[in-house]
């Protein structure tokens, strides 16, 4: 593993948390590889409650990719598809897997590469989406399961103070009702697939494990943007996010959550501070840098500046947590349906991350735009001008979440430093 | 006033037809059905121009977004639109539905005026869930446009005739690609286009027949370089070909269902499901193309994953192919140069 993987771990949980993840995938292996168990690869923004209620394994498409980069494999397997006539400019971010599949080199592919699967599952939030999932199904030899992303007509900007009680009129009845009838169009397939049974009251129960476990995460985050010094760093803030978000519901995950929340919970109770010098509180805007989490770490040390916020953990209050109400199929539509939309579309995004810097005390704000992406770079613009009208400058970087190639982190971290003087806050 | 000198003067003054009528009803985005545009009354594609500044779209706008929204969204801006009572997008196309949230933003905040944007929700999958998303879709926005069922029914009609001049005119070409492109371009402006066109377009003869498909170019430009080496522009496959409104609508029924079901199945847009490299090929062939260009904006994040298999195609088919991919908008980046010296290797 190379430097730029390598990073500091504050919290004893995380250590857990990847260690959990490192079985996980064994145990992953074990079952779709050795086994031959039917399984699904979906997008991160579907809803993954159906497989797990179902016992169906799943390949989350952005955790692979992660998992691809993570062994410094992103460049060699987007050389090939550039070898095979794909424009070089096509977007990267979810088509790593599909780069990889494609490759078709088993002794360098992770697991060897993929087996096939049940099915693909994708929600169409961009004009891309479509055709890379169509065609990995294709080169997979399995079907493609698209689900709409419908237009939302119903804009409120403080969607995050009503998502959680009030998500028939935050999400629109008519939207939650097509993704209710697309996810029963998947049961049956799935069923019909794989042999296993859908049950609602299963689904019910681990709605209201969700909950809890979304609670925990929400606690954190809320202690986290009221505590001075920043408790815990954005390298572990996003694996105690992440890693219980894709097994949420799990025993593991809910007793995981509680476990982060209470170590939280020690260290602001410590006044343990990331940064020994902490100066600047930070927000981290878009995806996770998978490639190179050391980045983060070189701006504690050197400019004593923490990321205190980055999307994931403060999404699970308003985004993942619902009240059920006796509806589980419902409430889960609602917590899916706009699950891309709130991040990358104004007015739901901007509004919640101005609201959000102003919870947590931010200094100033890092956007990731990812070049030849516009659902990565969507909002962004507005975003901005909207933080910076709210006082706080940001910094947009031109740079891939799971593409190494064009990234240096000694230049992206002096371009953070000159970016910080020009704002008078170095 | 001669026929084309009509055409020329509708793409110089592209909103004079909407200004001049009593309402008006702007869109943006191609997937909007040409048979509730029609049953409206006036209705004008926002136009764009592509060779003008755009500093305040710009700042609005990440850089993925392409040209046309950009010009748009200027022109909105300056108040330029101002006139139209709505403007309507679609959920069809990427651009268009992103263009339209940041319009209502912006709106919202204060930093633009203009006509009110409404969303025409279309889902493309081919399940009956989408289809009956699309059918409640089109009724709503029937409603808000206060078209009932008769009117759609006239609309349909009148959608009807501009497919049939439209297709008599893409069977029939005999002048340079060019003209097409421009009385295209013109149909989404004003429906004088429909009544000016004559039989007798001035024939011409050419060296080479080339099939233009990808990104649709925002003007005539690409086809005009083609006509420089002696060839011409035979048929275009993008979303603004001159067959883009597809075959006449046949009405059994309920006309909302007819007109939803067209657009949820349209081939056309970068949403539908449809096997693209054979679609390039079929029409190549139809269209006795000597060769194909496949031109694609840098903006176009949906046909570049069909370049491989439709260059396989052509190339087993011996049909030559230029792919021009990552290309800037308004072909400044010698796009022209590349077509002539295509065409000249040909030639030898």
């Amino acid at each position: 593993m190379s430097d730029a993987s390598r990073t500091r771990k504050d919290l004893a949980c995380t250590t857990d948390a990847t260690a959990f993840q490192k079985a996980f995938g064994a145990e992953l292996k074990r079952r779709v590889v050795d086994e031959g168990e039917p399984f699904a690869i979906a997008q991160a923004d579907t809803p993954h409650e159906i497989f797990h209620a179902m016992d169906i394994p799943l390949v989350t498409n952005q955790w692979w990719s992660a998992y691809i980069s993570a062994k410094q494999l992103s460049t060699r397997y987007f050389d090939a598809m550039t070898e095979r006539g794909y424009p070089s400019n096509s977007c990267r971010y979810c088509s790593l897997g599909l780069a990889c599949t494609l490759a078709d080199d088993p002794a360098s592919a992770p697991w060897g590469g993929l087996p096939r699967p049940t099915v693909l599952v994708a929600r169409l939030t961009c004009d891309c989406i479509q055709h890379v999932f169509a065609q990995w199904a294709d080169a997979l030899g399995t079907v493609f399961f698209p689900m709409e992303a419908p237009a939302w007509t119903d804009k409120d900007p403080a969607w995050f103070d009503k998502s959680r009680q009030c998500w028939e009129q935050v999400y629109q009845p008519e939207r939650i009702d097509l993704l209710v009838r697309e996810m029963r169009d998947l049961i049956a397939l799935l069923e019909e697939r794989t042999g296993r049974r859908f049950e609602e009251d299963r689904l019910q129960t681990l709605m209201e494990r969700i909950n809890e476990q979304e609670s925990y995460i929400d606690e954190a985050a809320r202690m986290i943007g009221d505590a001075r010094p920043c408790p815990v760093a954005i390298t572990d803030q996003m694996p105690n996010t992440m890693i219980p978000q894709w097994h949420r519901g799990s025993d593991w995950a809910v007793a995981h959550a509680r476990r982060f929340r209470d170590e939280v919970a020690e260290r602001v109770a410590a006044g343990l501070g990331v940064a020994a010098n902490e100066r600047l509180r930070l927000m981290w805007i878009g995806a996770g840098l998978w490639h190179d989490p050391s980045f983060y770490q070189a701006l504690e040390a050197r400019l004593g500046a923490v990321f205190v916020w980055s999307m994931y953990m403060p999404f699970a209050g308003p985004q993942y947590i619902r009240e059920i109400k006796g509806r589980p199929m419902e409430a889960l539509a609602s917590r899916i349906c706009s699950m891309n939309e709130v991040l990358h579309l104004p007015p739901w995004m901007n509004g919640w991350m101005v609201s959000e810097a102003e919870r947590c005390g931010i200094d100033a704000a890092v956007m990731l735009t990812p070049p030849n992406n516009r659902l990565s770079q969507s909002g962004t613009n507005l975003t901005r001008l909207a933080l910076e009208q709210a006082g706080v400058p940001v910094l947009s970087l031109d740079a891939d979440m799971v593409n190494a190639a064009d990234w240096n982190r000694d230049t992206m971290v002096a371009t953070m430093e000159q970016f910080l003087k020009g704002a008078g806050l170095a | 006033m001669t026929a084309l000198a009509k055409i020329d003067s509708i793409l110089a003054d592209p909103l004079g037809h909407a200004r001049a009528a009593p309402a008006a009803i702007g869109y943006f985005g191609l997937e909007l059905p040409e048979d509730l545009l029609a049953a409206f009354g006036t209705a004008a594609h926002l136009p764009w121009v592509p060779d003008r500044p755009t500093p305040r779209a710009d700042a609005w706008l990440e850089p993925s977004f392409p040209g046309s929204a950009r010009s748009v969204l200027e022109d909105w801006a300056d108040g330029r639109f101002d006139f139209l009572e709505r403007v309507l997008f679609t959920r069809g196309d990427d651009v268009s539905q992103r263009l339209y949230y940041y319009v209502c933003e912006l709106q919202r905040r204060g930093e633009i005026g203009g006509p009110t944007p409404l969303i025409f929700d279309l889902a493309k999958i081919g399940r009956p869930t989408s289809l009956e998303h699309s059918v409640a879709a089109t009724r709503r926005l029937c409603d808000s446009l206060g078209v009932d069922a008769a009117r759609l029914e006239q609309g349909i009609e009148t959608a009807n005739l501009r497919r049939r001049a439209l297709a008599r005119l893409d069977s029939d070409r005999r002048a340079g690609g060019s003209l097409y492109e421009r009385i295209g371009r013109a149909s989404l402006f004003s429906p004088e286009v429909f009544s000016v066109v004559p039989d007798d377009l001035p024939a011409q003869t050419f060296r080479g027949q080339m099939l233009l498909a990808g990104s649709a170019p925002p003007d005539d430009r690409l086809h005009v370089a083609v006509e420089r080496q002696g060839w011409t522009v035979a048929a275009e496959l993008h979303e603004r070909a001159l067959d883009r409104l597809g075959p006449e609508l046949v009405v059994g029924g309920d006309p909302v269902l007819a007109v939803a079901g067209r657009a949820h199945a349209s081939p056309l847009g970068a949403r539908s499901f449809v096997d693209r490299a054979q679609w390039l090929l079929d029409k190549a062939r139809r269209c006795r193309a000597d060769a194909v260009i496949l031109w694609l904006a840098s903006e176009e994040e949906a046909l570049v994953w069909h370049v491989p298999r439709q260059r396989r195609l052509l190339e087993e088919a011996g049909i030559p192919v230029l792919v021009l991919a990552d290309r800037r908008w308004d072909a400044s980046d010698g796009a022209a140069e590349e077509i002539a010296e295509f065409i000249g290797r040909m030639a030898r």
